[in-house]
């Protein structure tokens, strides 16, 4: 299973809840991959050489790490603050550069359809963490929701299984309801 | 909304922003921002052009700007201030990006995230931790974008980018008296020379419409 983190702050409720992924799933025996991005000092911005060879993106070996990370993994676990709707420009600058083409997917050569090619991987859960409520992310239309769960998993197995482990309200949220979110946390991926 | 004015003239001047983020200038992103800027130009808009790529904005919300973001001085560096500044003063709001994975280039989705902190765009109420919209002055936000896709399938999988601009943005600003345009360029790795200028052409006539 490979965690997909991003979080800027040590010791934040992030933190928090991507350790107790990790734990879970390494609990119900799966071997585990963290990929902390701004731990890796990931830079977010596909770059203008690497714009117009995008077609080539496999041979950009300094993202040979990622892209393995990639193949290997059964599972990915995205763990992330909603910002603006939408994943942080760190982890969407990750899908911008690492899931090109030739990597992610096929561009046929009869110009059919773009065809997926992360068929190795079998789910996709996603735990995120809202300032705001839910009502308020539906008013903006839950970008990375869709992102994520429609966009990213159609590049991905057709039998891909997908699950949203969301907390809303954290401005407001209690210390309780933090422990909460953790445990339901830890109680769905361990069932994984 | 307000017809032309009895002089003849296109109406009041505004103050617009136009973002762009593309990494490469001579991309078709680039010619779309160059018309969009001519454009509010000849209608005699005053325009503030920020290129992402080239100014080498870096979209990551840092740790202390993360630890600073409830606190009343949310922005840490000159060019967030700049930034805020311009936003401070503007009446419309252009975004040009190409549209990647269905969403906002990370530079641009970056930009929203470090520059439309509290106290620019929106107040948080310290006693209810409610949102409450903070880009009043705004009138007018707008979106243009190119997509690999066709508009059925951008339909069928939701144009998250189209999202975070239209409501995400726009949700920020007045209910009645902002007016939202969006400028969309699907299939555009099959489109051919007379399509992309058309859609040329269409940018600069409506952004010198703009009022």
């Amino acid at each position: 299973m490979l965690i997909v983190f991003a979080h800027p702050v040590p010791g934040s409720f992030g933190a928090a809840v991507a350790e107790r992924a990790a734990a879970a799933l390494e609990a119900s025996g799966h071997e585990v991959r963290v990929l902390d991005l701004y731990a890796d000092d990931f830079d977010a911005r596909l770059s203008r050489d690497e714009w117009r060879s995008r077609g080539a993106c496999s041979s950009w070996t300094y993202l040979t790490p990622h892209f393995e990370a990639l193949r290997w993994a059964d599972g990915l676990v995205f763990v992330y603050p909603t910002w603006f709707g939408a994943q942080p420009a760190i982890l969407k600058g990750w899908f911008d550069r690492v899931w090109g083409e030739g990597i992610a997917y096929d561009v046929p050569a009869d110009g059919s359809r773009v065809r997926g090619r992360l068929t190795n991987i079998s789910s996709i859960d996603v735990v995120t963490t809202h300032g705001g409520t839910k009502a308020m992310n539906c008013i903006q239309g839950e970008p990375g929701k869709r992102v994520i769960l429609r966009g990213m998993r159609s590049m991905c197995g057709l039998r891909c299984r997908t699950s949203w482990i969301a907390f809303y309200g954290n401005d407001r949220a209690t210390d309780s309801d933090r422990r909460a979110f953790l445990d339901r946390v830890s109680a769905v991926l361990s069932k994984k | 909304m307000v017809g032309a004015a009895t002089d003849g003239s296109l109406g009041r001047r505004m103050r617009y922003v136009v973002v762009f983020a593309h990494p490469d200038g001579e991309s078709f992103s680039g010619a779309l921002c160059r018309n969009a800027v001519d454009g509010l130009r000849e209608a005699g808009h005053h325009v503030d052009l920020i290129d992402l790529y080239a100014e080498g904005f870096d979209p990551r919300m840092s740790t202390a700007e993360r630890q600073a973001y409830e606190s009343p001085n949310p922005i840490l560096s000159a060019q967030i201030e700049h930034y805020a500044d311009l936003v401070r003063q503007a009446q419309g709001l252009v975004f040009v990006y190409p549209t990647w994975w269905w969403g906002l280039p990370a530079i641009m989705k970056g930009w929203l995230e470090r520059v439309l902190v509290p106290g620019v765009s929106f107040v948080l109420d310290p006693k209810t931790n409610k949102v409450k919209a903070g880009l009043g002055q705004i009138r007018h936000v707008v979106g243009i974008s190119t997509y690999g896709s066709s508009r059925t399938s951008m339909r069928l999988f939701n144009d998250a980018g189209r999202r975070n601009v239209v409501r995400g943005v726009r949700v920020l600003a007045p209910p009645v008296r902002c007016r939202t345009t969006w400028l969309g360029m699907y299939s555009l790795d099959r489109a051919t020379a007379a399509q992309r200028e058309a859609f040329l052409s269409r940018v600069k006539t409506d952004m010198r419409g703009a009022r």
